[in-house]
């Protein structure tokens, strides 16, 4: 299978606003610089063109991950805790919220882990949650 | 790097691979493009998608995101992984985090994951609200620091739309404080549960505002060593398109057009194939796995074909005449296709909402045609030009901008 040719040339920037100028552009589409402005963003935009990157893309999708770089961020553990939230018992989680209450007695106001839906939901096929949802998680952090 | 590609360039190939193991969900959320909840009558089973793997090896894929309903919940979730990671393929999972537990996120760890990006779409109530569960917020958070805890790379994806949009910013401290590592931002297009739901959706002319707003607070991200990338169909090519592409600052990342059978492809869970995930089944799928063999689903089928050649000509609308037409041949497909019945023309663009505010107008979608109710199904608005300082009718409550609406009203 060969290339397609999606190639309508690495694209300029504009100077005055930062936008892309599309090729023989006359004017910048997005604030109207003209091409006299624009001159000094041409040596980079060789560059790229010259090791490829001008037509570098990361891969996405919407259903998918963002990208990162697969390297695991090292922190503290007990740094991490957003507010209002505490580690306790210093074993690396933070605690104190509903799912640790699931299926609890205990549980606090609001945090009743009951699924809700629109009664007013009527798509034929549409379906509710599978029959057999898992719980909420339940375990002793 | 494995997903940074000259795409331009390349020879098409399935590099990167979205592969919805199972429907089967435990979230019903209003927003769901693909209506999960329960399992399709026919998902492969764990053999079938095991011997998948090997296809997906041979024909250069480079990394596979698992997805659902929720992928933890094909019983071969942690096989699936394992054959991937032993046939050299990266793995990440996309999920609701609602049933990971600590020992689910250990195994999951065991068995080679290598990056989980968790769903959360708003603050604690949008988010609820959105994904139709109480308690489903905190939830995400815990799957979050779950993962973190057991070694697994976190990050983060939120469907940004008119309940939510104001949210981002706190919603980043929250996400800041737990310890994702990335963040993808799109937009919810009106694909499946979610095209039942007009008033859910953001109307060209927010992207005004939410544009820059999201570019600002990727810098502010970047300092903080988190990495915010904008999803494929939100843009295109106004000022700040290089920041929301890039993935560092000071890049001139632009959009290249939409990489659906190029260098992407997605996988149903009853082994149909189509050029992305989020595609309307009906028009995209090429074939199944279980009748023909992906290489040539991916070599013939013309389904997952129509990005393989300049689409200029297919381009209608304002996109047509559009000075960018010829390097993002109106965006993302599965958006497009969603808004409009067809793609080619995409109203969800941040350079044409800017051409219209320039001239005083903007556009106003209105759903003329309903969805049937079928997974990743569409249905059809209009576009209507309006003064930009027209009344916004229809500013209703949180609740109600949930309701399933059908072209003549609330259901
Ligand atoms: S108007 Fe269409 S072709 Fe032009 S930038 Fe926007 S989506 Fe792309
Ligand atoms: S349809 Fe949209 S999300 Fe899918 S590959 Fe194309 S641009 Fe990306």
């Amino acid at each position: 299978m060969t290339a397609p040719s999606h190639d309508s040339g690495p694209l300029q920037r504009c100077d005055d606003c930062g936008g892309f100028l599309p090729p023989q552009a006359a004017a910048c589409p997005n604030c109207t610089a003209s091409p006299s402005r624009l001159g000094s963003r041409l040596g980079k935009v060789a560059l790229q063109a010259a090791t490829g990157s001008a037509f570098a893309m990361t891969l996405m999708a919407c259903y998918g991950a963002p990208y990162r770089e697969p390297a695991v961020v090292e922190r503290p553990p007990n740094s991490m805790c957003e507010d209002g939230w505490t580690d306790a018992d210093s074993d690396g989680s933070c605690e104190t919220n509903c799912a640790d209450y699931a299926q609890s007695s205990a549980a606090p106001p609001g945090c009743e882990p009951t699924l809700t839906r629109a009664s007013d939901d009527p798509v034929p096929d549409d379906p509710p949650p599978d029959d057999t949802p898992p719980p909420f998680p339940s375990d002793e952090e | 790097m494995t997903r940074r590609l000259d795409v331009v360039h390349a020879t098409p190939q399935p590099r990167y691979v979205v592969w919805e193991l199972t429907l089967r969900c435990d979230h019903a959320c209003h927003h769901c493009g693909s209506r999960a909840g329960k399992a399709r009558s026919v998902e492969l089973t764990t053999t079938e998608a095991v011997s998948l793997v090997r296809q997906l090896a041979d024909m250069g894929t480079n990394e596979v995101v698992l997805i659902g309903g929720e992928a933890y919940l094909h019983d071969g979730f942690l096989q699936v992984v394992r054959a991937l990671r032993a046939a050299g393929v990266r793995v990440q999972v996309t999920t609701g985090g609602r049933g990971v537990t600590i020992e689910l996120a250990r195994a999951m760890a065991d068995a080679g994951v290598q990056g989980a990006s968790v769903s959360i779409d708003g603050l604690e109530e949008t988010h609820d609200r959105m994904r139709n569960a109480r308690g489903s917020f905190r939830a995400g958070l815990a799957a979050l620091r779950r993962l973190r805890d057991a070694g697994v790379p976190i990050s983060a994806n939120t469907n940004v739309n008119r309940l939510n949009r104001h949210d981002l910013d706190a919603l980043y401290g929250r996400l800041l404080a737990v310890g994702v590592s990335a963040w993808q931002i799109q937009i919810t297009a009106p694909l499946g549960r979610a095209a039942d739901r007009p008033d859910m959706l953001l109307q060209p002319w927010h992207l005004l505002d939410l544009l820059p707003r999201i570019a600002e607070l990727k810098r502010r991200a970047h300092t903080d060593g988190v990495r915010i990338m904008a999803g494929n169909n939100l843009g295109y090519f106004g000022p700040e398109e290089a920041d929301l592409r890039s993935i560092d600052p000071g890049g001139s990342d632009h959009f290249q057009g939409c990489q659906a059978g190029r260098h992407i492809m997605g996988i149903e869970s009853d082994g149909a194939i189509k050029g992305c995930p989020s595609l309307q089944s009906r028009h995209y799928v090429g074939g199944n796995v279980r009748s023909r063999d992906l290489q040539s689903i991916w070599n013939d089928a013309p389904e997952l074909a129509f990005n393989r050649k300049p689409a200029v000509d297919a381009l209608w609308g304002f996109c047509k005449s559009c000075p960018f037409a010829a390097t993002c041949q109106a965006g993302c497909t599965f958006t497009a296709h969603a808004l409009l019945g067809r793609r080619g023309n995409n109203p969800y663009c941040h350079y044409r909402a800017r051409d219209f505010a320039q001239r005083g107008m903007r556009e106003r979608l209105t759903l003329v045609e309903g969805a049937k109710g079928a997974p990743f199904d569409n249905g059809r608005f209009t576009i209507m030009i309006e003064p930009l300082d027209a009344d916004e009718p229809g500013l209703r409550e949180p609740d109600e901008l949930v309701q399933i609406r059908r072209p003549h009203g609330l259901v």
